[in-house]
């Protein structure tokens, strides 16, 4: 069974030879090759050099695309700020509360900003690995891209005081990532995540997300899964519990679950969907391999019946994680096996 | 902002509730002191800042609100903030405590010295509490504070038990 194949099996809560892992390494893909998280989210080439780097190191069962949540604002038109070794951020947002707004066109992946390297980093990641292992594009969800467009204070309140307005915005962002996302599958990509940091019960409250995001994310993943997408993965941080439930009626074929969600209660929220997590990302930092290891059999052993599961941590692994414990993690899929 | 403080538990926390009580809460201070803030508070002053290297304000904004709604007063050193700033502030304002957030784990270097730094100034009174998504996830003393925070209202909760437990 290669890897692609072990996650396919997952998905469907088939038999696998051994519990996919699958480690959410993207910055520390750059500082293992010591390069520089600047350079790496701007360069294709770059990524998928340093993904393959990782993969043969750690062997786990995907690679990502993965640069950082400001790709598609950028392509808009939010002007990002660029600092050694960091993740860029938001400098100025493309749209503000005060100006009259008309949406303006949807970026092409093949020419806006940086979506061309994110294009270019798939397309060599498929050719080198094919179907052997699984090959993720990203894309971030509606109501991220709006944050980012926005800024998080701004499209907040703006869900109070000119809500026609957000929707509208909503929209036009659910328009931009499925082209983008679509592009992504076209250039070889098996699936996009689907990052949503802001529509974490964190940041909007569960109605919101239930009335407002999910029929969102729903068109979403059905145009993915048009394109040839193999499944649809969610990824949404932090308290997740609430909104779990919901993540089924949107088409979600893998759901991420952070560290402070029980595994149990994740379990019962989703009966019938594959879950990866939840290793406290942090503890990758401040912990050593022992602790890592423990931590990865504890959720072995707690989904050993259940299969549907993806052995992972709860968010991305921090750059600065030690390699040894990153290797922690993917070995205890082995050791178990 | 007490009812949100009921209300806001890890399973039904409403940041737009908390936003919107403190733009209220703005503007009553606003129409109540056209001037500005009085410059003591009853329960004391709190310094608050996003570490150098972290431009993601909104946990520290929110720290902000719940803080000025309780009844502290807040001197906010900004994101992206030197720690030099920081213990500037805190020299100058001598409050209770300093409140550090931050989103990133990159940060995590910079809080661990600040405890240091305070004492150097002879503020090693000055209780330090951390929050936010990074920070929350590490223990106190792994970050070489006095509090790690769940949440804003948690941080509150932890101050007020300061301030009894001197008074």
């Amino acid at each position: 069974m290669n890897s692609l194949e072990r996650v396919v099996a997952a998905v469907g809560f088939q038999k696998t030879d051994r519990v996919p892992v699958i480690a959410q390494v993207f910055a520390h893909a750059a500082t293992i090759q010591v390069v520089s998280v600047d350079e790496y989210v701007q360069d294709g080439e770059t990524i998928a050099r340093c993904q393959l780097k990782a993969l043969a190191r750690y062997g786990y069962d995907a690679v990502f695309s993965v640069m950082d949540v400001s790709v598609e604002a950028e392509a808009v038109g939010s002007v990002l700020q660029y600092r050694r070794n960091q993740y860029p951020f938001v400098e100025r947002y493309a749209f503000s509360a005060l100006d009259t707004w008309t949406a303006p066109e949807i970026p092409d992946p093949e020419k806006a900003g940086r979506m061309p390297e994110m294009l270019e980093a798939i397309r060599i990641l498929r050719e080198k690995l094919g179907d052997e292992v699984l090959v993720v594009g990203c894309i971030v969800g509606p109501f991220t891209l709006t944050t980012q467009l926005l800024g998080l204070e701004t499209a907040l309140y703006m869900a109070v005081d000119d809500f026609p307005r957000l929707e509208k915005i909503m929209d036009f962002a659910t328009e931009v990532v499925i082209r983008f996302g679509k592009a992504q599958v076209r250039s070889g990509a098996h699936l996009p995540i689907v990052f949503n940091p802001s529509a974490s019960p964190a940041v909007i409250p569960p109605k919101f997300f239930r009335e407002f995001e999910l029929p969102r994310l729903e068109r979403v993943f059905q145009a993915l899964t048009a394109a040839g997408a193999s499944t649809n993965w969610l990824h949404i941080a932090g308290p997740t519990k609430p909104i779990l439930p919901y993540y089924a009626q949107a088409g979600v074929g893998i759901a991420n679950f952070d560290y402070c969600v029980d595994p149990v209660d994740a379990q019962n929220q989703l009966p019938g969907t594959c879950l990866g997590g939840n290793i406290r990302p942090m503890a990758f930092v401040e912990c050593g391999p022992a602790e890592i290891e423990a931590n990865a059999r504890r959720l072995l052993k707690a989904f050993e019946v259940r299969r549907g599961f993806i052995l992972s941590s709860g968010c991305e692994i921090p750059a600065e994680s030690p390699p040894e414990n990153v290797s922690a993690m993917v070995n205890s899929v082995r050791v178990g096996s | 902002m007490l009812a949100l403080d009921t209300k806001c538990t890890a399973e039904e926390f409403d940041l737009l509730e908390i936003m919107l009580s403190g733009r209220a809460v703005t503007e009553v201070i606003k129409f109540l002191y056209p001037a500005g803030a009085p410059a003591v508070s009853a329960k004391g002053t709190v310094v608050i800042a996003t570490p150098e290297g972290d431009v993601h304000d909104l946990g520290k904004s929110i720290l902000k609100i719940v803080l000025i709604g309780n009844g502290y007063r807040v001197v906010d050193c900004g994101k992206d903030c030197p720690l030099t700033k920081i213990v500037e502030a805190a020299e100058r304002e001598r409050p209770l405590a300093v409140g550090i957030s931050g989103l990133l784990t990159t940060i995590i270097p910079h809080v661990k010295q600040i405890k240091d730094l305070l004492a150097s100034r002879d503020l090693q009174h000055v209780k330090v509490l951390a929050g936010g998504a990074a920070l929350k996830q590490c223990s106190a003393s792994a970050l070489n504070v006095d509090f790690v925070a769940e949440s804003a209202f948690d941080g509150v909760h932890y101050l007020d038990a300061v301030r009894e437990s001197r008074v």
